[in-house]
């Protein structure tokens, strides 16, 4: 008796520990990480990539964007100033901008008319003929112009209209909105849209603020709808998507554990008859799992999402433990003594811990952070649990469960001793060589798919106003871009240069829809001397020509001397960056410069509607300092080599389990007790052939785990037999409760998830048909 | 005469009625055909011009397509204004088209553009304040003043005058520069002819 109080004092100690801990962690509250780019991997070669990839996510993970819309531009104005003042009331915006500073164009044509002669459009470049009649014919279209077009440069600066084409290049077009009566507003189908941009307070990712922003916005945009029954509201940003996928995966915990607790109460209830299994076996459960959470938020800091949901389905993996030893319990009757039964038991729960650490443990190899995470909590999970059932249930379990099996075990006893007598070693051969010949094409015919979506689920509702809003500002902010760097700004521009030059004819083939870059707006030096060679040669070099043209159409003597006056003196004058980002209009372009770095200076260049990304990374690397960043492509990349990879992993798992079950039971046995594991998984890897389904990385890593689960199977099933019939419940057991878990995970929103789940339902449901084969081969009949 | 019973009831009835309410009364008074021709003679006065620049031609507005602008003096000059795109044909008989895409804006000023000859109470409401109004007889003369700040960069202010049709527009600019226009011989028609239809829809010879 001592012994085993010793056992569960020792527990005990652990148990506070643990619950210490967490108390301590807990109280400071949990970190609940919801960004879902946060489960991505850094990928880039450039490290440079990888922070400038961080500091655009930064930068857009605090934004929000809404577009406030109404049938007429007066509600709109009055239904976007009313929204606006709701959520600056609110508090969770630190800067919140509906409505704009009075905007100068002119400004813009100020801030370039004392650089003019370095600027010309590639267009004008190949175009001009350089004859007197060439100049009138374009200072005539200018001049005689019905009405002026926009901001243009005044006839005095610009008599020709060279600086007019080069501003109409600039990339300020790509953005739809347009200044309306104080307000940045974009038509569309009747519908006049008021845009509203907003910094948040605090970061996008703290969950209690998260609640508390979607709150304030609900209501802002519910008020809205009491005044103006018109108005709608479109939203977008980090915070609505990780709220929403935090709320999503709330209710996917609270599904999963709450069903699978539910089933598997009532299902050892079923077995057992009694309470005190459950409650040893929930508490158990419910320690391993308290343990995990606890050590992950110690290691990691945080909790991911994606953790609690699969953390959810470790329930229905981890009940296995107590219901071997309870089930031991049961079948031992009267002669029951908890040390010698858990001696008899010990060998089967720590074979089937080692091979679940082995499962989970190789997804500690990969480089996601999300699945590490899980690799821990499982392991933990697992392992706490297995030290629970050998310490602690002991000392509660030291009476005899006399009352012997009920009818549904016996009812499967009888079935499956059937089974042994009826089926020899042919019979099952024959099935199983049957089965190999129907899943080998199936395993052939495998699609596979390698997308980072699989990871990051996102909201369809919020994607569908994400994507409107896109439409109606012609922001777009995808994660592509090309990453720029150079020595110096100078070398940084013309690389840019030369980049641009390549992008502006695969926009004209239709590869992108156009591209965003600083060297539109500031050309480098080399480009405007070029420039002013240009201006130099083919308008100042004949001056009298020059005055010619512009007074025999009209305009006075002064004008063709301020213009000549102004060439020669701007002849050391050179548009540089720092102008340029000193320059207010040029706000919403500053993240375009990335500025010093490392290595010199860097900028980046967007690119809209990409069609053929091949083309493109073909691009980065044919050019000087030019780096083609793709997260989602090389995510995407990624994962297609580790599936390629955990393809050949299953294989070493294989043989090492192997050869760990070679060490105790012999090798015929060890594979004997391998192969309705192998079949399983050919089997449910055939039927996703079959039905079509695409396989990812994630179902190749739940390959794993159906071999593992599989192989306890075997394990238990030949270390108890079908002799003792509570043993059997306790397998059979334990292989519902999977089934169950696992099956619930399929469920999931989260493709990855559901993915591992729909292979483990599959994979596991065929190994609980398939295992009772290992009886005919590795035990003798026991009459 | 009806017109200005009304005109005088408003008055009197002071800042109830909004100038934006009277605008709208008053020009609902044009005509509304789809198609309206005219000859029109622009003057241009600009301080960078020794003297005024006077251009002559004829207009052609369309409400759905837009409006052709065709200068016959001092050279031949074609500005074709739709919603989304210019075309200018020059004197030597080149074309050039721009966009939405090459001319932020462009969408707004022919939306203004169209709202002056089409003399659209409500699409001038969104773009300007009335500052002054008369009517006499069923001659009307307006003077607007920009709302929005893009506009209010380059003009200062606005006169349209008209009876039946808009007969002149004066536009002011910020830096001193004026134009008028005068339009004379104003005709309404059903549809655009076939050489107009043929400009509208890009179908146009190279050649003036």
């Amino acid at each position: 008796m001592s012994v085993l109080r010793w056992r569960a004092l020792l527990w005990l100690t652990f148990a506070f520990f643990v619950i210490g801990c967490g108390l301590v962690q807990f109280s400071r509250g949990v970190a609940l990480q919801t960004d879902l780019m946060a489960l991505l991997p850094p990928t880039e070669r450039n490290p440079l990539a990888e922070r400038v990839i961080e500091k655009l996510a930064e930068v857009n993970g605090n934004r929000a964007v809404f577009l406030v819309g109404a049938s007429n531009p007066e509600v709109t104005g009055k239904a976007v100033r009313l929204f606006a003042e709701r959520l600056r009331e609110s508090g969770v915006f630190r800067r919140l901008v509906a409505e704009m500073p009075k905007f100068d164009p002119d400004q813009i044509t100020k801030t370039y008319a004392g650089y003019r002669f370095g600027l010309l459009s590639e267009n004008d470049r190949s175009a001009f003929r350089s004859k007197e009649n060439d100049l009138k014919e374009r200072l005539l279209r200018k001049l005689h112009a019905p009405f002026r077009l926009g901001a243009m440069f005044s006839i005095e600066d610009d008599p020709f209209g060279l600086l007019d084409s080069w501003f109409s290049g600039l990339p300020l077009k790509d953005i739809k909105l347009e200044p309306e009566d104080g307000l940045l507003v974009a038509r569309a189908d009747g519908r006049v849209w008021g845009f509203i941009f907003g910094e948040l307070s605090v970061t996008a990712y703290d969950s209690d603020f998260q609640e508390r922003v979607v709150r304030e916005v609900t209501r802002a945009e519910n008020e809205l709808r009491t005044h103006f029954e018109d108005a709608g509201v479109l939203r977008s940003g980090a915070v609505f998507y990780a709220s929403a996928a935090r709320t999503e995966a709330k209710s996917e915990m609270d599904f999963i554990g709450t069903v699978s607790t539910l089933c598997i109460v009532l299902l050892v209830y079923l077995v057992f008859r009694s309470f005190l299994p459950i409650t040893l076996g929930l508490l158990s459960v419910g320690f391993g799992v308290l343990a995990a959470a606890v050590l992950s938020v110690s290691v990691f800091g945080e909790i991911h999402l994606i953790t609690l949901v699969f953390g959810a389905s470790l329930i229905g993996d981890t009940i296995d433990y107590p219901i071997q030893y309870l089930s031991a319990r049961l079948g031992a009757g009267k002669a029951w003594d908890p040390l010698s039964g858990l001696r008899r038991i010990a060998p089967g729960l720590t074979m089937a811990l080692l091979v679940g650490i082995l499962g989970y443990g190789v997804l500690v190899f990969l480089p996601f952070p999300a699945l590490l995470q899980i690799a821990a909590f499982s392991i933990t999970g697992l392992s706490v649990t297995w030290i629970t059932v050998l310490t602690l249930l002991p000392f509660f379990l030291r009476s005899p469960d006399s009352r012997g099996a009920n009818s549904v075990i016996s009812f499967l006893q009888g079935g499956l001793i059937w089974f042994q007598v009826k089926t020899g070693k042919k019979k099952c051969a024959a099935v199983a060589g049957a089965l190999v010949v129907f899943a080998l094409p199936g395993c052939f015919s495998i699609k596979w798919n390698d997308e980072v979506s699989l990871l990051i689920s996102r909201s369809p509702d919020l994607m569908r106003q994400e994507s409107r809003i896109r439409d109606l500002t012609g922001y777009s902010g995808g994660s592509q871009f090309f990453l720029v760097e150079g020595k110096t700004p100078e070398e940084v521009l013309i690389n840019e240069e030369n980049l641009s030059a390549k992008l502006a004819e695969m926009a004209a083939q239709g590869v992108i829809a156009g591209f965003r870059g600083i060297s539109s707006f500031v050309p480098s030096r080399e480009r405007q001397m070029r420039n002013r060679l240009f201006w130099e040669r083919n308008i100042f070099s004949d001056r009298e020509a020059l005055r010619r043209v512009l007074s025999g159409t009209g305009l006075h003597e002064h004008v063709a001397n301020a213009l000549i006056e102004d060439f020669d003196a701007s002849k050391n004058r050179f548009l540089h960056v720092s102008h340029w980002l000193k320059a207010p209009f040029s706000f919403p372009y500053r993240h375009l410069w990335v500025g010093e770095t490392r290595h010199g200076f860097a900028s980046i260049v967007l690119l809209r509607d990409i069609r053929d990304f091949g083309r493109l990374a073909a691009l980065g690397e044919g050019l000087e300092g030019v780096t083609f960043v793709d997260k989602v492509g090389s995510v995407s990349r990624l994962f297609r080599s580790y599936r390629e990879m955990g393809c050949s992993w299953l294989f070493y798992a294989v043989c090492l389990i192997c050869i760990v079950l070679s060490a105790r039971y012999g090798c015929l046995q060890a594979i004997c007790l391998l192969s309705p594991a192998l079949l399983s998984m050919a089997l449910s890897m055939a039927l996703f052939g079959y039905m079509g389904i695409p396989m990812t990385l994630f179902n190749i890593l739940s390959l794993m785990l159906v071999l593992c689960a599989a192989v306890n199977y075997a394990i238990f099933m030949r270390e108890g037999g079908v002799k003792v019939a509570a043993t059997l419940a306790g397998v059979l057991l334990s292989a519902i409760t999977d089934l169950l878990s696992f099956g619930l995970l399929s469920f999931s929103s989260t493709p990855a998830l559901s993915g591992f789940g729909l292979t483990l339902l599959l994979g596991i449901g065929a190994s609980i048909v398939l295992t009772p084969g290992v009886l005919v081969f590795c035990r003798q009949v026991e009459s | 005469m009806k017109k200005a019973v009304f005109v005088l009831l408003f008055l009197c009835a002071g800042p109830a009625i909004s100038d934006g309410d009277m605008l709208e009364r008053i020009l609902g008074g044009a005509e509304q055909s789809p198609v309206t021709r005219a000859k029109f003679e622009q003057t241009k006065y600009m301080s960078s011009l020794k003297r005024p620049l006077v251009l002559s031609g004829r207009l052609t507005f369309s409400r759905r397509d837009g409006i052709l602008w065709i200068i016959d003096k001092p050279y031949r000059m074609t500005y074709i204004l739709s919603e989304s795109r210019i075309v200018e044909i020059g004197s030597d008989g080149t074309a050039r088209a721009r966009g939405q895409s090459d001319l932020p804006g462009l969408t707004q000023i022919s939306r203004v553009f169209r709202a002056m000859l089409a003399a659209d109470s409500n699409a001038l409401k969104d773009y300007f304040d009335v500052k002054d109004i008369n009517e006499n007889a069923g001659v009307w003369e307006i003077m607007l003043i920009p709302r929005q700040a893009q506009l209010a960069q380059f003009i200062s202010g606005m006169r349209l005058s008209g009876a039946r049709f808009v007969d002149a527009i004066e536009i002011g600019e910020t830096n001193g520069d004026r134009s008028t226009i005068r339009f004379i011989g104003a005709q309404g028609d059903a549809a655009p002819n076939l050489e107009e239809q043929k400009f509208f829809h890009g179908e146009f010879s190279e050649k003036p």
